[in-house]
């Protein structure tokens, strides 16, 4: 084969193993099959409520008919339409809820009054109840939506979500997962795993409150000059370079930042927000704005956190501690969350990856 | 085998090059394997309940009559507490009927929102945004640019951070909105997924320096200040702002799940304009605080590494642009050794993914969860070529212009109204 022929068949080669690449790309030009924008977040995903509110507002307009007529008749409605899925529909006073076989339900279920949920029963689909809804011991729920409040028996599980319209209480040993919110107030019982918790006040295990104040030592002002060299002031922040130990009984008025472990001592407030790689809080600490780890955070007893509580680390949070108030509800989150009893949070408690378990 | 002097002096500088170069392509690769197999950090992304602070939401606005009701109308239908937010728009000596219709919205929402009709002082939106800063009485301050469509739950989301007191700006994702529109913009699409997705979540991950885009994003003003406030004398204010915030010990952080839609460029002039604008901002900085950077206390040495890869990235395409020249003018010159081969191929390669690597663009689409957009793969050598060449260009211009102080104007991409 002459020079020229095997030059050219290497440039046509040569092409050709480029322009193999292109092929794939020349169709989807042509096409525009993936063309569209990415879809971007347009609601609040992270409202705690997101899948109960949908979900009423879709089974609202979907179960509207078979419920008026529920109501009308005073009689259990149970329809099984081909392709659909199953559901029954049970009036105010009804016979005990029966599952199918092997202790599950596998039907959507609608309650016009208050529902209860026997022990052991799995309900494989959503539940809606437009009354009360409580559950003997270790029951099963995958989707719950309760307007006049929850009561979950000891050891029930929770699948995906759980909310309560008024209050919750959750009993010993449930498991949690995904999210359960209420919008007054919940109670979460020693034992209990959770993952993600919403509502206006959530209050873990029995409380510890004693009623009266104990009396606490007077707090020395202390400000950046007390922290020694490495802490420098910007910005309305101090900055402090290293590990840093807030003596007890101490007031610090300003943000602080702290490039090392943070550890404050008993009774010490901080009028501001603190950010530290790692936090061990004393004893009856008050912080007045946020407290942030990018570490893990323990919490003595009887801590108040006015702001929110974000830790990419897992946190320890001691017997009576504060997170928000009633007034200006907060956010606590972190890796993982082992809560001690009597801890009162006001607002959300998400965990990210290990869950959270409350403690006696 | 002994050179010339002059001819070592190039091979000195292609042996720079191609190392400066590999650095980039370890710094892709380790931040899209990151992305892909390593911890995520998403710190501030769920906080609901809160104590939220006040925010002025500012938005520049320059002749923006056919978007600005579009933005005022989505950032009416935020989440964020009413009596807590307002918005101030900056009408900048707009010449149509930009500052008729911000008139019409704040007749309509007084306590919402507020205008500011620029008439005099110096041009351009860094300029615009220092002296709108006197009618600020807000810490947080939001920037938008007026194409860009914030969601309902955004500003939540962007102001989340500024808990954190170590908290300076904070940058959301763009994603473009008419990104089916033409060849173009399904690339500027791609390129934006590396860039954002990847990229930008990778320095958040590994707590290097997230970059604030100058948009979709905020500033704790109290931070800025104390580091000198608005720069108007910077092409980038942006880069700028986030340089010195990191100097002075601020962190800047990325929020991937913020997103907000913006329109990109769909004319290649349009293009090459923006991102020469970029360049000239970018290389702006890189000389102002490449050495107080290399020598902060302050800053960690891998945060400086980050910090200083991140200003060089635009100069690495002149520096290619020479370097193939220089390999091509040795190869003619004789000295054909085989490494002078593979230096023009490496070299190659990498500007062709300098700004984001192929491997980051692919690992952005597998993340967005997309399937078909990425078989558009293979175009994106053209994109990198025409912007490389065009940095290459705007720096070349910059040097032979070398004017610090310049006179700011608006540099803004045409506007088309998108449904």
């Amino acid at each position: 084969m002459s020079v020229p022929v095997m030059t050219v068949l290497f440039f046509a080669l040569l092409i050709g193993w480029f322009g193999l690449a292109f092929l794939p790309a020349l169709r989807e030009l042509k096409h525009g099959t993936d063309a569209r924008a990415l879809p971007v977040a347009s609601d609040g995903r992270t409202t705690p409520s997101y899948f109960a509110d949908r979900f009423r507002r879709v089974l609202t307009a979907r179960l509207a008919e078979p419920a008026a007529e529920v109501r009308a008749t005073g009689r259990t409605l149970t329809r099984a339409v081909e392709g659909e899925e199953r559901f029954v529909v049970l009036p105010a006073r009804h016979d005990r809820l029966e599952p199918d076989g092997d202790g599950a339900l596998d039907a959507l279920v609608m309650a016009v009054g208050d529902l209860e949920i026997p022990e052991g029963l799995a309900l494989l689909r959503e539940v809606y109840v437009e009354g009360r809804l409580r559950t003997e011991p270790e029951a099963l729920l995958r989707a719950t939506l309760a307007e006049g409040g929850i009561e979950l028996g000891a050891g029930t599980v929770s699948l995906r979500w759980l909310h309560s319209a008024r209050d919750l209480e959750i009993g010993p040993g449930c498991r949690l997962y995904g999210r359960a919110s209420a919008v007054t107030s919940m109670h979460v019982a020693v034992g209990t795993l959770f993952e993600k918790l919403h509502a206006h006040r959530i209050v873990f295990g029995p409380s510890t409150e004693s009623g009266s104040t104990p009396e606490r030592p007077e707090q020395r002002v202390i400000g950046r000059d007390d922290l020694g060299a490495a802490a420098e002031e910007a910005g309305g922040r101090v900055r402090f370079a290293g590990d840093l130990e807030l003596p007890e009984h101490c007031r610090f008025v300003g943000d602080l930042v702290v490039t090392g472990r943070l550890t404050v001592g008993t009774n010490t407030r901080i009028v501001g927000s603190v950010k530290a790689r790692g936090l061990v809080l004393g004893d009856d600490v008050e912080i007045d704005g946020a407290l942030v780890s990018s570490a893990d955070l323990v919490t003595g007893r009887r801590c108040r956190i006015h702001g929110p509580l974000l830790a990419e680390g897992d946190v320890v949070v001691g017997a009576g501690c504060r997170v928000g108030s009633q007034t200006h509800p907060s956010t606590f989150r972190a890796a993982r969350i082992d809560v001690h009893a009597g801890t009162v949070v006001y607002g959300t408690v998400w965990t990210l990856e290990g869950g959270g378990e409350v403690h006696a | 085998m002994e050179y010339p002097l002059h001819i070592e002096i190039q091979r000195v500088y292609l042996g720079l090059v191609v190392a400066l170069v590999c650095l980039y392509l370890l710094r892709h690769y380790a931040f899209t394997l990151n992305r892909l197999y390593g911890r995520q950090r998403f710190p501030y992304l769920d906080v609901g309940s809160a104590d939220w602070p006040r925010v002025t939401v500012l938005v520049p606005a320059h002749n923006e009559e056919i978007v600005l009701p579009r933005i005022l109308d989505a950032l009416l239908m935020v989440d964020y507490p009413r009596d807590r937010l307002k918005v101030l728009v900056i009408d900048d000596r707009s010449s149509d009927r930009t500052g008729a219709l911000l008139d019409l919205y704040v007749d309509q929402h007084p306590d919402r929102i507020a205008a500011y009709h620029r008439r005099e002082g110096a041009a351009g939106k860094a300029a615009a945004l220092a002296d709108a800063m006197a009618l600020v009485d807000t810490d947080i301050v939001l920037v938008f640019d007026a194409d860009y469509m914030p969601a309902r739950g955004l500003v939540k989301q962007l102001v989340a951070p500024f808990f954190d007191p170590e908290v300076g700006a904070v940058m959301g994702r763009v994603v473009p909105i008419n990104a089916g529109h033409n060849l173009l913009t399904r690339l500027l699409d791609l390129e934006r997924a590396g860039g954002y997705q990847v990229d930008q979540q990778a320095r958040m991950n590994l707590d290097l320096v997230p970059q604030y885009g100058g948009t979709v994003g905020g500033i704790r003003w109290r931070a800025l200040e104390s580091v000198g406030g608005w720069n108007i004398r910077s092409l980038a204010e942006d880069t700028d702002a986030t340089f010195r915030l990191l100097l002075g010990g601020w962190k800047t952080v990325y929020q991937n799940r913020s997103e907000c839609y913006e329109e990109v460029p769909e004319t290649w002039p349009e293009r090459m304009r923006q991102v020469v604008r970029w360049a000239r901002g970018h290389n702006q900085a890189l000389l102002k605080y490449f050495w107080p950077l290399l020598f902060s206390r302050r800053v960690s040495r891998r945060v400086k590494f980050d910090g200083l890869m991140l200003l060089g990235i635009y100069v690495l395409s002149p520096l290619l642009v020479v370097a193939w020249a220089t390999a091509l003018s040795l190869w003619h010159l004789g000295i054909n050794e085989p490494g002078l081969v593979i230096i023009l191929a490496v070299s190659t390669y990498a500007v062709l993914g300098n700004f984001a690597t192929f491997f980051e663009v692919a690992a952005a689409t597998h993340l967005d969860r997309t399937r078909e957009r990425v078989r558009l793969l293979p175009f994106l050598s053209f994109g990198f070529l025409v912007t490389a060449l065009a940095v290459t260009h705007g720096a070349f211009v910059q040097l032979a212009a070398a004017s610090p102080h310049r006179r700011g104007f608006w540099h803004r991409t045409a506007r088309r109204q998108q449904p």
